[in-house]
């Protein structure tokens, strides 16, 4: 019998916590007949960022976290899922992205001493405010805008907005004293944080305009002490079924993000057509920087990308 | 469990050897942790967790909040505060034990921790209490007990730490302070008047009044000036609790050149000071992080809950249990390692428990409530023996009075703060009153 | 909060040399530095933008780097001092012969620990330059944090193994003042 030690950094009643980890920790005593839990501890043992050194370095089995915690060149095959156009939902978009990132990129070999378990992103992100409805380039221009860092920082700016970084706790502090115009997020941050109150219009692309992708590991050396039957089965319900399992957890939230947003009187608009191709354009370049980064280690990044956007069927 | 209790068992030896506690936290949560996972897990959980726990935005305030209280202290405002509350009190017999608690409090109101405010306070109304031939018992225990106010009245360090462990909202958490603090304050005024009607030679019959200078009239507008800025700012929405540190800091600054009470050397002092006590409390905060992981991997928490729920445990037994956890603890423990170490095993039974209370219900005002009645149960820990922090620094100050005097003084506060305890508790709008108002 | 126990003169440790005015003007001068560093960034970034419409950019990861820069800094002023929280409770019951046996305990221990915590923190911060890791916005790189603070443990171990050697302790409180 194997008990595997879960560090878990969100709020216990997160519904990512809620909805995925805990169900799928169950799900493992189910399909292993017992022979492997999964304990998940009261409070995590480092910081969020620590998380996956934590389980490739055996202080935990198995944690989770963002890919983008670490600002080295470590994971960067999984910037695929940052980018602009990928999915309207987070369960076609885990789906497409375990699919694309674990098949064609190899996300194996990118998540060094740690088994894979699962890849997945949120619901797509989108640009609120509380200045203007945005209409064009210029409406973006000047605001002072908090991202997460990465492909749509460096795409805010280059839209004209100066970006901004703090915990995404602190947005809620900084938004309201006006430290902060606006706030790049998926729907679901909106009930999260309580922003309602402080936002007034939220801007959508096709696809979304951004995302963040997310990992879920076990610790490589615990993944191999246990039996092939018992590995068999966690992956039965691992990976895909688990990029399900989350995603549906993520659009439970964002639903509840949405209605906060409809509460609040927050005006929800399309980008315009002529906004969404300046975007476009925008990311074909990043997109293209980045597929000629991993082309050198023998991966096609515009295949790639091709292929997730016909799997989660994204047209713009 | 056992590891667990092992583990504090162990602690305990160490600390009593004189070990220091954050380092004995630290040696028993890393050896724990490696006894249990490992030793390569344990050594790699040691630097990520000392690296991490230094590069964190929101513990800037410890540093900031600390040198706005030493500047203040040597600005010679406290004086103000002292001399200004004789006005109010001066007529009764006791009068300058009441201004010297009703001064404590005011100076909590700039000054984020408890013993910095009693050492504040003791440099200010000592001398004159002694002058007028008061009763060493009653001058010491007077400004010992409130010195405690320090961390119930914002700002206060240990609310914001409690709201970094608990991931509650540092702001609520200041006002949730503010009515039990006020509460506090009245509370050791009664238990003054009282002590002296039992003992009337406790204090003299007449008493000079304390002189108060323009000077000292400027420090009171000062400080009340700073306590409405910060307040303001941070209710207002003009910058968050965590910058209300780096702002208050700036403006202490600013108040003590403006006073010109500071010299050089006075500024330098308060400086070095503030720096040294950062390192002194991170080391703890380091431990102390250290231990609970290992409790935490060894499954305390989770015990625990178990334990009480499954036997359908009465709420008041719970609590009652809790408080007699910490009154224990607080003997031998100091007021910030005590926090850091049971926090973490308690507050997840704070969104289980059945409360009757309505306004318990929704987790995060249970979470406020629990955050209240920690500082106050630490703030008695504070003065209860044999290890007393704001016992020790009144004996720092008045090296010719014994410990077990000053001990023997706070025993009339140490009477009302259980019973403020107690009404806390039964109460739990004292405290999330003024939340709800936000 | 500092300590209740400290030492009131600055006299060195016999036999050795005025470490505390070497301290205070290398590393205390530094972290004296980095406080008021972060109270003028604080106050910078909220009057900024303000009265100017202009927030400091970095004003989040700044003050992160500072403060872990400032705790480590300091920290062997802490431990020269002896100002880390203690708890003298058994002193007045032993003999002022196993009093100097526990004190060099302590500071051995202490040594000890401390010295763990430079080579931890040393391994930490040679892994974070392996990585290249950096804060988010800025690109503040994390590693030379990592090597202070392991330098920093360092000669607080160093000092606290000086009290280890030297226990007697001139503020050790008489026990008449126990109570
Ligand atoms: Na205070
Ligand atoms: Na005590």
């Amino acid at each position: 019998e194997t008990e595997l030690v879960m560090s878990s950094w969100l709020p216990p009643r997160h519904p990512i916590v809620v909805g995925a980890m805990k169900p799928w920790a169950k799900q493992i005593e189910e399909v292993t007949e017992g022979r492997v839990t999964v304990r998940i501890l009261a409070r995590p043992l480092g910081a969020p960022p620590a998380h996956y050194d934590m389980a490739a370095e055996g202080v935990a089995d198995i944690t989770y976290g963002l890919h983008s915690f670490t600002t080295d060149e470590r994971f960067q095959r999984s910037r695929i899922g940052q980018f602009s156009f990928l999915g309207d939902d987070a369960v076609s978009g885990s789906v497409a992205f375990w699919n694309v990132y674990s098949g064609m990129l190899d996300a194996q070999a990118e998540h060094k001493g740690t088994k894979v378990l699962g890849l997945f992103v949120h619901g797509p992100g989108m640009l609120h405010n509380n200045t203007r409805k945005i209409e064009t380039k210029e409406d973006i221009a000047g605001l002072k805008i908090r991202t997460p860092g990465g492909y749509i920082a460096d795409l805010m700016g280059e839209l004209g907005a100066s970006t901004l970084f703090m915990s995404s706790g602190e947005v809620y502090e900084k938004l309201s004293r006006g430290v902060i115009d606006g706030v790049t997020f998926p729907y679901d941050a909106i009930a999260a944080f309580n922003l309602g109150g402080d936002l007034t219009n939220t801007t959508k692309v096709p696809g979304g305009l951004y995302n963040t992708t997310w990992f879920l590991v076990m610790n490589e050396g615990k993944w191999n002490e246990i039996s092939a039957e018992d590995q068999a089965a966690i992956e039965s319900i691992s990976g895909k079924a688990f990029a399900e399992l989350v995603g549906t957890a993520w659009n439970g939230a964002d639903e509840k993000g949405l209605a906060a947003a409809n509460e609040a009187g927050i005006q929800i608009d399309e980008a315009p057509e002529a906004l969404v191709a300046t975007i476009a354009e925008l990311a074909a370049g990043y997109e293209k920087a980045w597929s000629d980064a991993i082309a050198a280690d023998g991966f096609d990044g515009a295949a790639a990308l091709t292929a997730l956007r016909a799997e989660t069927g994204v047209e713009y | 469990m056992t590891e667990s209790l092992l583990g504090f068992a162990i602690l305990l030896v160490l600390i009593l050897f004189r070990v220091p506690i954050a380092f004995a936290m630290a040696a028993v949560g890393g050896i724990g942790f490696a006894l249990l996972r490992g030793w390569e897990p344990a050594w790699v959980l040691t630097g990520q967790v000392a690296f991490d726990t230094g590069l964190s935005y929101s513990l800037s305030v410890i540093p900031l909040f600390i040198f706005m209280g030493n500047v203040l202290a040597a600005s010679g405002v406290a004086h103000g505060l002292f001399a200004g509350a004789d006005r109010l009190f001066g007529r009764f017999r006791g009068g300058l034990a009441l201004a010297s608690v009703f001064s404590c409090g005011a100076f909590s109101a700039v000054c984020g921790s408890s013993l910095a405010t009693a050492a504040t306070m003791s440099k200010v109304a000592m001398p004159s209490m002694r002058k007028f031939g008061y009763d060493d018992r009653l001058a010491t225990g007077s400004i010992a007990a409130g010195g405690t106010l320090g961390i119930l009245i914002p700002p206060s360090v240990i609310l914001i730490i409690y709201g970094l462990i608990t991931e509650t909202d540092i702001a609520k958490l200041f006002v949730a302070g503010v009515l039990p603090g006020a509460l506090g304050i009245v509370l050791y005024l009664v238990a003054v008047r009282v002590a002296v009607m039992i003992n009337p030679a406790l204090a003299p019959e007449v008493e000079g009044k304390e002189p108060m200078s323009r000077t000292d009239t400027i420090g009171v507008f000062c400080v009340l000036g700073l306590f409405v800025f910060i307040m303001a700012g941070i209710y207002g929405d003009f910058f968050t609790p965590t910058e209300a540190a780096g702002m208050g800091a700036g403006a202490a600054v600013l108040i003590a050149i403006g006073l010109r009470s500071m010299t050089w050397a006075d500024f330098r002092a308060a400086l070095f000071d503030s720096i040294r006590a950062t390192a002194m409390i991170f080391a703890i905060i380091i431990g102390a992080e250290l231990f609970t992981n290992f409790i935490n991997f060894a499954g305390l928490p989770d015990a625990l809950a178990d334990f009480v729920l499954d036997r359908e445990m009465p709420v008041w037994m719970v609590m009652a249990f809790i408080m007699l956890v910490y009154l224990v603890l607080g003997c031998v423990l100091e007021s910030l390692s005590m926090v850091l170490l049971t926090v973490p095993v308690f507050y997840p039974l704070m969104y289980q428990l059945p409360f009757e209370s309505s306004l318990l219900l929704d987790p995060e005002n249970a979470l406020i409530w629990f955050a209240i009645i920690v500082v106050v149960a630490t703030e008695i820990s504070l003065i209860t023996p044999p290890v007393g922090m704001n016992v020790f620094i009144l004996k720092a100050v008045l090296q010719d009075v014994s410990l077990s005097t000053v001990f023997r003084g706070v025993f009339p506060f140490w009477i009302v703060d259980i019973l403020r305890l107690g009404l806390l508790i039964a109460i739990p709008g004292l405290s999330l009153w003024l939340v709800g108002l936000m | 909060m500092e300590q209740h126990r400290r030492r009131t003169t600055g006299q060195p440790p016999r036999g050795g040399l005025a470490l505390r005015p070497v301290l205070e003007n290398t590393l205390g001068m530094g972290a004296a530095a980095i406080l008021a560093a972060l109270i003028l960034i604080t106050c910078v970034d909220v009057v900024g933008r303000y009265f100017f419409d202009a927030p400091l950019t970095g004003a989040f990861e700044l003050t992160e780097v500072l403060v872990a820069a400032l705790v480590f800094t300091a920290l062997p002023l802490t431990t020269e001092r002896r100002e880390h929280v203690e708890v003298d409770l058994l002193n007045a019951a032993f003999p002022p012969a196993l009093n100097r046996y526990v004190s060099a305990f302590a500071g051995l221990f202490s040594a000890a620990l401390l010295a763990t915590f430079a080579w931890r923190l040393a391994t930490h911060a040679i892994k974070t330059m392996g990585d290249g890791a950096t804060t988010n916005a800025l690109g503040i790189p994390l590693a030379p944090f990592g090597f202070l603070a392991a330098f920093a443990c360092l000669v607080s171990a160093f000092l606290a193994f000086l009290r280890g050697i030297q226990p007697d302790d001139p503020t050790d409180p008489k026990p008449e003042d126990r109570p």
